[in-house]
């Protein structure tokens, strides 16, 4: 997803097995689907134009740049049912699908910190809640770096 | 103006004549019928009896999923490359995500649809079928061809659009699916309005239907918001106001659109309920669905229609034992992402496709077409050879006119019934369970997957009873509200006790008219109750206890007993009485048309 000039503000996350999403067992009834979390990374983009979008506290705002998380892992594709995916208690309105993933965008950089260190979740069809063990943290990556072309 | 292409496919109609081949509700004579017309003359004869006499065979149904009288001709439109061509539209505002193998940009998307119409002058309705989510790369709008030429045959101009830039691993983009759908109905309307498009003054934008499967069942409830109490009348591409009034959705999801946020108003759609009022609404789906697992049509089946509104619309439910989910949609192959087990008991293919053709052309030719005859359809009462015998459906429907006695949603009190002065009482309390519950458990004890709250009921000794006593003012109307209703079916159970797998459930029903008791009516002459499929998905049970909707005429209590006056009725009584034990879920008992 990422084009030249893009700024690189996170690098990539490679996660081990400790954060298996298996590590919440599904209870007996509303079974979840297949889904493991194994990487992600968060990229700044400067916008060709500026997007209008709500802020965090509901004012309408325009932004020139906007965070791309792709996320790496295994989830179940093209489906009727739908994956809700969370980090803490704040729901990603919209994401769509990468060759090996997903991705989503996020514009209020006051949104980046309120969402540091909060765990990435999941649910399907509004039942319970799935952790997936894999945190999201826009700081780990140091200095901004120009990201690679692909 | 983007590419029309016109490809005449003049079908001659090959059942024009009525025949009555189904097996009609054994207790009504009215709709028995043992003729077969074989020739045009007998065509034309009795068509020339039903002009001159409005009853009579006006109550003979044809199979709905037989063509119709309408030859049937094809078209396409779709834009240009031209970038002004107003077949393409931006969603952007609504969508801005798409999956990777999506080529279009989400400023830049086709109004692209496949047309079956049928050959005449019009005006005909116009009915608009939406896929669900798939693979990007696959045609999806082509897998309800055969909805289209079964409903031009019947007279629909039928359309089946292309949203498959909406498709893939995707998340939040209901709200666009759904406006795809009303700028859709809005090109149809410049079309019908202009001389110089081939469909002017073609379309009936009166009589209006939207179908849609998988998270186009939910799309077309969400359109049906748009066009109502979304409209922004401020916003030019928000020219809505179309006269939605019938739709169908194949096994739907639903709430997908709760927490998106409407980019007109900047308020999440959370506070936006898709509670349908004013339109017929349709949910069928399937035992053995492998993607939408947990029927969640069902709750919007359940809100549609509210217990606290006058009923201004029906709606209607089918439970198809061995359907699945992708096998609605030709394209979509024969398995779903997961297999439900016991996958033995999953239908063909054809045979799911044909129950999908019977009720899609039964419901929008009794909503749009203003057939109400086909009701008995939709109510289980007739059943025709495009419905395999061997399948087992169950039926739930509700009248716009109705009267609820019970509909549990005021609370946990039993004994007060929804209509003032009704009470109910557990005679004896020998019903154990009696229990008002909220009918969402998903699991033990009771396997249910609604969206409301009714009463479960056990029994063990035949002297169970369930009594309803009635005020007069609701007895004085009977003669306006002559079927009692109600929804019940066994509840599942993980250890066997009060029902039987694989048996059918049965009570009894009798009233009190002042001192007099009637006879007692078997439920099970009236619909079948079943034992719940059980059902396991990915290895995790699933089973449904799903409810049918019994329909019994008030006239069968007092046949043969003309001083027997229904509008004396004080008391309904429910007699577990039929079977030694049992265990079920009643909701929404009323007296309607």
């Amino acid at each position: 997803m990422t084009r030249p000039g893009f700024i690189v503000i996170s690098l990539l996350f490679v996660l081990g097995t400790a954060l298996d999403s298996r590590a919440q067992e599904p209870t007996a009834t509303g079974s979840a689907p297949a889904v493991h979390l194994d990487s992600y990374q968060v990229v700044r983009q400067e916008l060709k134009a500026p997007a209008r979008v709500r802020d965090t506290e509901g004012r309408e705002q325009s932004y020139h740049q906007v965070y791309l998380v792709t996320v790496k892992g295994t989830f179940p594709r093209d489906q009727g049912l739908g994956m809700e995916l969370y980090i803490g208690d704040y729901r990603v309105p919209e994401y769509g699908g990468t060759a090996d993933g997903l991705y989503f965008r996020l514009y209020d950089p006051k949104l980046l910190t309120a969402l540091e260190g909060k765990e990435f979740r999941y649910r399907f069809a509004r039942a319970q809640f799935y952790g997936s063990g894999v945190r999201f943290s826009a700081k780990k990556a140091g200095a901004p770096k120009v990201a690679p072309v692909r | 103006m983007g590419v029309y292409s016109t490809t005449p496919e003049a079908r001659q109609p090959r059942n024009c004549s009525p025949q009555c081949p189904w097996s009609a509700d054994r207790h009504d004579s009215a709709f028995r019928c043992g003729a077969s017309w074989r020739t045009g003359w007998s065509c034309s004869l009795l068509i020339m009896i039903v002009m001159v006499f409005a009853t009579g065979c006006s109550k003979h149904l044809k199979d709905p999923a037989n063509p119709g009288p309408f030859s049937v001709s094809s078209w396409e439109y779709k834009p240009d490359p031209n970038p002004n061509d107003p077949l393409w539209t931006d969603v952007s505002a609504y969508f801005n995500s798409p999956d990777f193998r999506v080529p279009y940009s989400m400023n830049h998307v086709p109004i692209h649809g496949i047309v079956r119409y049928p050959n005449g002058p019009g005006p005909f309705p116009l009915v608009l079928i939406v896929h669900g989510n798939h693979d990007p790369t696959v045609n999806s709008e082509q897998g309800y061809v055969y909805f289209l030429e079964l409903l031009a045959s019947h007279g629909f101009i039928a359309v089946s659009v292309d949203e498959n830039f909406l498709n893939g691993f995707v998340w939040g983009e209901m709200d666009a699916r759904a406006i795809i759908l009303l700028r859709h109905l809005q090109r149809w309307r410049t079309w019908d309005g202009s001389a110089s498009y081939p469909f002017f003054n073609k379309v009936d934008l009166n009589r209006i239907g939207l179908a849609g499967h998988s998270r186009g069942g939910e799309a077309v409830t969400i359109s049906w918001l748009f066009n109502t109490m979304l409209h922004n009348p401020m916003d030019p591409d928000h020219t809505f106001g179309f006269n939605l009034t019938s739709l169908f959705a194949i096994a739907p999801v639903d709430g997908q659109i709760v927490g998106d946020t409407n980019p007109h108003t900047g308020q999440p759609y959370d506070n936006v309920p898709a509670v349908l009022q004013n339109t017929d609404y349709f949910v069928m789906h399937g035992t053995h669905d492998g993607d939408v697992f947990d029927f969640e049509g069902y709750r919007a089946f359940d809100r549609a229609q509210p217990v606290n509104l006058s009923g201004t619309a029906t709606k209607s439910l089918l439970w198809v034992y061995g359907g699945i989910h992708n096998q609605w949609n030709t394209t979509w192959g024969t398995a779903d992402p997961c297999v439900v087990q016991p996958s033995g008991q999953i239908i063909t293919a054809a045979d799911q496709q044909s129950i999908g053709k019977t009720f899609v052309s039964g419901f929008f030719q009794m909503s749009l077409q203003h057939k109400r005859r086909y009701a008995k359809l939709l109510q289980g009462k007739v059943r025709f050879p495009s419905m395999p015998a061997s399948i087992t459906l169950m039926n739930q429907y509700q009248s716009e006119d109705r009267i609820f006695l019970d509909d549990y949603e005021q609370g946990n009190n039993l004994a007060t019934g929804s209509f003032s002065g009704v009470t109910n009482t557990n005679h004896n309390n020998l019903l154990n369970p009696y229990q008002w519950y909220s009918f969402s458990d998903r699991g033990n004890p009771y396997w249910m997957w609604e969206e409301t709250h009714g009463l479960i009921a056990g029994w063990s000794s035949s002297g169970a009873e369930y009594v309803i006593d009635v005020p007069p003012g609701l007895a004085a109307q009977l003669k306006d509200y002559p079927v009692l209703s109600l929804r019940i079916g066994q509840t599942f159970e993980s250890t066997p006790s009060r029902n039987t797998p694989g048996a059918s459930q049965d009570l009894g029903v009798v009233l009190e008219l002042g001192n007099v008791t009637t006879n007692e009516l078997r439920v099970s002459d009236f619909a079948a109750l079943p034992y719940p499929a059980k059902t396991t998905r990915c290895g995790w049970d699933d089973t449904k206890s799903v409810l049918q909707t019994v329909r019994i005429p008030l006239r069968k209590f007092v046949r043969h007993h003309p001083w027997w006056k229904l509008h004396h009725l004080t008391r309904i009584r429910l007699k577990f009485d039929q079977k030694p034990t049992g265990l079920l879920a009643i909701d929404d008992i009323q007296v309607t048309k």
